[in-house]
């Protein structure tokens, strides 16, 4: 394939990696102590909100309020990471550097969502469990009895049961996903403030489709039709819309120049 | 290599403004260019197009008859562009030539260390830790280094001290190979002066002057000369040995070398075309 040679990716993903690790480094040292920060403040907040008497609960409600909060903090966390897959080329000099590599448009798109997605697990998920180790070593070490914020968390994932089933929960991903691809297409197309300007045009579009939902007289009834079928169709939606914000990203990003004075890549 | 800008139009996204309008250019292999124009005339733009950094509005800038803009690989291994100002990676010199080498097919190690030497520099260096003139020498070495069919070079002697200047103007000289293009966009007219084999002159969307070293040479004489003996003069400055002067060469006449400055007013005035 003349869009892509191994050798070369393989030297992209190096160079990616050897210029983002510090930020990576950074990202996660953050994510750590945001989800360090959480069980601190969840367990000294019970204590003197409450009058712990059975300590096996109480710390076992705290992981469980900590594991959702880190959840909400992880999701945010991918949502910023996608949409600053390019902010090291936002100054003119990098961009110039970037767009000067000897390697195709393909290979230099997907070497950076490659490293997001290490950056999403290494930031968002890892830390994670390391900050889950150091609980469990502070736990033993107070002689509290111990829980794991983790498993709290695997808990709480949507997961397939009596209530759903394993297209629903696919769904319920994909959608995240979808937002997800919004935010990796903010990235590409906005030079400066990237998630904000992203978080701004999904709440301006998700008030006026609600809005026109409502102004339309819809109301969410049940219905004869099959509930598979209705599972189904989203799903191909969901998958429609995750392969069009990513085309569009990569489209947007194959037209890139080094214009500075513009808001957006266009 | 050949370089190919036909009927060329561009202006940046948002202005109304056209940089070039129609403009049209070709580039052979084994010159060295010398892109001169006033500041706003679209020296750095004309670069950024022929490196693909930018996409014309209408008409093509082509490398081997492929579209630069379309960034790809095989033309970006042989385009080297050393921008007047650029960022380095915080890491050290060996592992940035590591990691950027593998790129370019031609890269010459022997060549890199060569101008380094003569810049003075060693290979252990920390890139995050230079001064933007160290930056510059580093990165004109690893330019050379790549051995690239084009070079383009924006204000590349800003910057750089007197001694530096020099070094420059041996190295490119040394390191220049038969197939090479080299543009280099300058306002240091007198830094670059001598490396020069063809001129070019741009003002507002059009070329002034599109002509060979040699041909300026075999047409006009630049030399000092007295209030006396203007006569033939199309241009004068007055300096402190007499007046700087370009006049129309005559039969059986000596060739002088081009002073650029002269040469630069006088075409921008209109006097010489």
């Amino acid at each position: 394939m003349k869009n892509f040679n191994m050798t070369r990716f393989g030297h992209v993903l190096k160079l990616d990696f050897a210029e983002g690790r510090k930020a990576m480094m950074w990202g996660a040292l953050c994510m750590l102590l945001l989800y360090l920060f959480f069980f601190w403040f969840a367990y000294n907040i019970g204590m003197h909100s409450y009058n712990v008497t059975n300590w096996d609960s109480y710390i076992q409600h705290v992981c469980e309020s900590v594991s959702a909060f880190s959840m909400i903090a992880m999701y945010i966390f991918f949502l910023i990471t996608a949409s600053t897959l390019y902010r090291g080329e936002q100054k003119k000099q990098q961009r110039i550097a970037w767009l000067m590599l000897p390697a195709t448009n393909l290979e230099k798109f997907l070497s950076r969502w490659i490293y997001m997605l290490v950056f999403m697990l290494v930031g968002g998920v890892l830390t994670i469990v390391l900050a889950d180790c150091i609980h469990i070593v502070w736990l033993q070490i107070a002689d509290h009895p111990v829980h794991s914020m983790t498993k709290a968390l695997v808990h709480n994932l949507p997961h397939t049961s009596q209530y759903n089933t394993l297209i629903e929960i696919v769904n319920i991903y994909l959608s995240f996903v979808v937002i997800h691809s919004l935010f990796l297409l903010g990235g590409v197309f906005f030079k400066k403030f990237h998630f904000i300007a992203t978080s701004a045009i999904l709440a301006i579009v998700f008030s006026v489709i609600v809005w026109t939902i409502n102004s339309l007289g819809y109301r969410d009834t049940p219905t004869q039709s099959d509930p598979t079928m209705s599972d189904i169709v989203w799903m191909c939606i969901n998958t429609g819309i995750i392969t069009v914000f990513t085309w569009l990203a990569y489209w947007l990003f194959c037209r890139y120049q080094v214009v500075t004075h513009k808001f957006a890549n266009i | 290599m050949k370089i190919e800008v036909q009927n060329m139009s561009f202006r940046y996204p948002g202005q109304s403004e056209q940089v070039f309008d129609g403009f049209s250019l070709q580039l052979e292999e084994n010159k060295i260019y010398g892109l001169l124009g006033k500041n706003g005339t679209g020296k750095s733009t004309l670069l950024y197009l022929i490196a693909g950094l930018l996409r014309p509005k209408s008409g093509s800038v082509c490398c081997d008859g492929i579209a630069t803009y379309k960034k790809q690989a095989e033309i970006l291994e042989e385009i080297f562009l050393v921008p007047e100002e650029f960022d380095l990676p915080s890491m050290t010199l060996r592992r940035y030539v590591e990691l950027n080498s593998q790129f370019y097919p031609r890269f010459s190690q022997e060549r890199l260390e060569a101008c380094l030497r003569d810049f003075e520099l060693t290979a252990d260096l920390n890139l995050g830790a230079l001064s933007m003139g160290q930056k510059k020498k580093v990165f004109m070495s690893f330019a050379l280094a790549t051995n690239t069919k084009v070079l383009l070079m924006d204000e590349p002697t800003n910057g750089l001290d007197i001694p530096s200047k020099s070094q420059f103007r041996k190295m490119v000289a040394q390191n220049m190979s038969d197939d090479q293009i080299i543009i280099i966009s300058t306002h240091q007219v007198h830094d670059v002066e001598a490396l020069l084999d063809h001129i070019l002159m741009l003002n507002q969307r059009e070329l002034l002057l599109n002509a060979s070293v040699q041909e300026i040479m075999d047409k006009y004489v630049f030399e000092y000369r007295q209030p006396s003996e203007m006569e033939g003069v199309l241009y004068a400055e007055p300096t402190l040995q007499g007046n700087a002067v370009m006049a129309v060469r005559q039969e059986g006449q000596a060739e002088t070398q081009v002073n650029l400055e002269l040469l630069f007013n006088a075409v921008t005035k209109g006097l010489v075309k």
